[in-house]
């Protein structure tokens, strides 16, 4: 008899990826149609990894969105739960709040794999604006906190913190904002660019269950973004 | 017969027969296979593993998982497990060293440095970056009814002894499942250990992440070893006949739905048995 068909295995989770989208609904956002390519985009999104056997087991996603409130708008749910929300542009840009809230829920999810026993991967936040804080600004208390969160826990490999500037973004504020190892991407002005950025998003989670590595590494642009000189 | 005639005699018939009429002991069965996400993305097998029966009473094995997002990973796991065995043969075939000895220490910590050598002059044959090369390796010493592992990266050792199983090295503690210090990084001694010298083992099972899932769950941030899987594991090498069939079956099993299930991720078990 082959005692290895007596062979258990043990019944583990499969790895998990948390993806905080961090999310622009101020009310700019209604010019040239751009809240139109970000709730088209977080359709795109899902189907994308829905398509994907893995990525549709492995990828948690939640939506904070900054629009004169923060707001959890989505909390985590699987692939499959994740139901896009349409965004309504709306107020000015409480950025900084959303920032610590995002960090805050990566840090919760966190204790949840660990008390399910689930592993994981190094989780990202991924924000899309297209302006700059109105509750903090550079020099204040509030904006050291929040910006020294982001390159504590960039350089802590605690998450990674990706962020897009969609025109009339004050890209110079953002660079200020974003962790020195990873500038902010500027969407480019074209059409299908964001539909492209939602595609490299899916792609990007899907190669991150992927493969080992030793140690972080950059994924492809696929041309949707620049980041300027 | 001896033991140390037995080794001898294994040694003779590593390569040339498989098959005893009856399995004297210690003996190795040997497995692994490409994962389907390597098949997916056209990716060979990145994992290498390899043995040697060193002097009269001592087995080296060693195991290793090259990073996959590197391009010639393949070729520094089994570059890593070649030349480790090399490494141990010399330094142990002649003179007698104690596994639980700080003279094993210092052989297990030079085997590695030899190992960090050797991939850095590939590198500079091959003209890539070291690490290019990066993998992990795990090298576990048998000798006698003893057993001791030098371990750089994730993969595990689990040992049936005298007193049940015990895992003998966990992978190195890493907040991220895909994320590994290789034995080709400058920090690699942050994820370097070398366990306590284990005695009366009767069989060890050494092997790499991609079967940790289906036996090494972890419970409350501590891996614990899951019975159901290694005590048929254990009682099929301790039954082996033919050592070409058991490898094929080995072979099999780790191939199955039901491995598969627990990782895409390329497979390697190791399984010695030590003494029945």
């Amino acid at each position: 008899m082959n005692r290895l068909e007596d062979v258990m295995v043990a019944n583990p989770q499969h790895p998990h990826v948390a993806l905080v989208l961090l999310l622009d609904n101020s009310y700019s956002m209604v010019d040239n149609r751009k809240i139109e390519g970000l709730n088209k985009g977080l359709q795109v999104l899902k189907q994308d990894l829905l398509n994907d056997e893995l990525a549709s087991k492995r990828v948690d996603i939640a939506v904070v969105t900054f629009g004169g409130v923060v707001k959890l708008t989505h909390p985590f749910s699987s692939v499959e739960g994740f139901d896009p929300p349409t965004l309504i542009p709306e107020g000015n840009t409480p950025m900084g709040e959303a920032i610590s809230m995002a960090i805050d829920l990566i840090e919760e999810r966190k204790k949840a794999y660990n008390n399910e026993g689930t592993s994981y991967y190094r989780p990202w936040i991924f924000m899309i604006t297209d302006g700059e804080p109105t509750d903090m600004s550079p020099g204040t208390p509030e904006w050291e906190t929040v910006t020294q969160k982001i390159r504590t826990g960039e350089e802590n490999k605690k998450f990674s913190f990706w962020a897009v500037a969609v025109e009339p973004a004050n890209y110079y504020a953002l660079k200020m904002i974003a962790p020195p190892n990873r500038p902010p991407m500027k969407l480019n002005n074209e059409p299908g660019a964001w539909k492209a950025m939602f595609e490299w998003l899916s792609s990007s989670h899907r190669k991150v269950s992927g493969s080992k590595v030793g140690e972080q590494i950059a994924t492809d642009n696929a041309g949707w973004g620049t980041i300027p000189t | 017969m001896p033991v140390g005639e037995q080794y001898q005699l294994r040694k003779e018939l590593d390569v040339t027969s498989t098959q005893l009429s009856s399995m004297s002991t210690p003996y190795v069965i040997c497995a692994a296979v490409t994962g389907p996400s390597h098949i997916k993305r056209g990716l060979p097998c990145q994992d290498a593993f390899a043995h040697r029966f060193i002097g009269n009473n001592i087995v080296a094995i060693a195991v290793a998982d090259g990073l996959g997002s590197m391009p010639l990973a393949d070729v520094g796991a089994k570059l890593a497990v070649d030349s480790s065995l090399e490494f141990l043969a010399q330094a142990l075939q002649t003179d007698p060293v104690s596994l639980e000895s700080e003279l094993m220490t210092t052989v297990f910590t030079n085997c590695i440095l030899s190992v960090r050598t050797r991939l850095q002059e590939e590198s500079i044959a091959l003209e890539c970056p070291v690490n290019h090369l990066a993998t992990t390796l795990l090298i576990t010493v048998i000798q006698n009814d003893q057993a001791r592992v030098a371990h750089v990266g994730d993969g595990a050792v689990v040992a049936e002894t005298d007193n049940g199983l015990l895992i003998l090295s966990t992978p190195a503690p890493s907040e991220y499942v895909n994320v590994v210090t290789p034995i080709t990084s400058d920090t690699w001694q942050e994820d370097f250990s070398i366990s306590e010298c284990l005695s009366c083992v009767n069989a060890l099972a050494v092997f790499t992440d991609g079967c940790q899932p289906a036996c090494l769950p972890k419970v409350q941030g501590e891996y614990q070893v899951f019975e159901g899987f290694f005590k048929p594991i254990f009682a099929f090498a301790k039954d082996v006949t033919d050592l070409t069939i058991a490898e094929e079956d080995l072979d099999s099993f780790l191939s199955s739905a039901k491995m598969t299930a627990t990782s895409d991720d390329d497979k390697t078990l190791v399984l010695a048995v030590v003494r029945k």
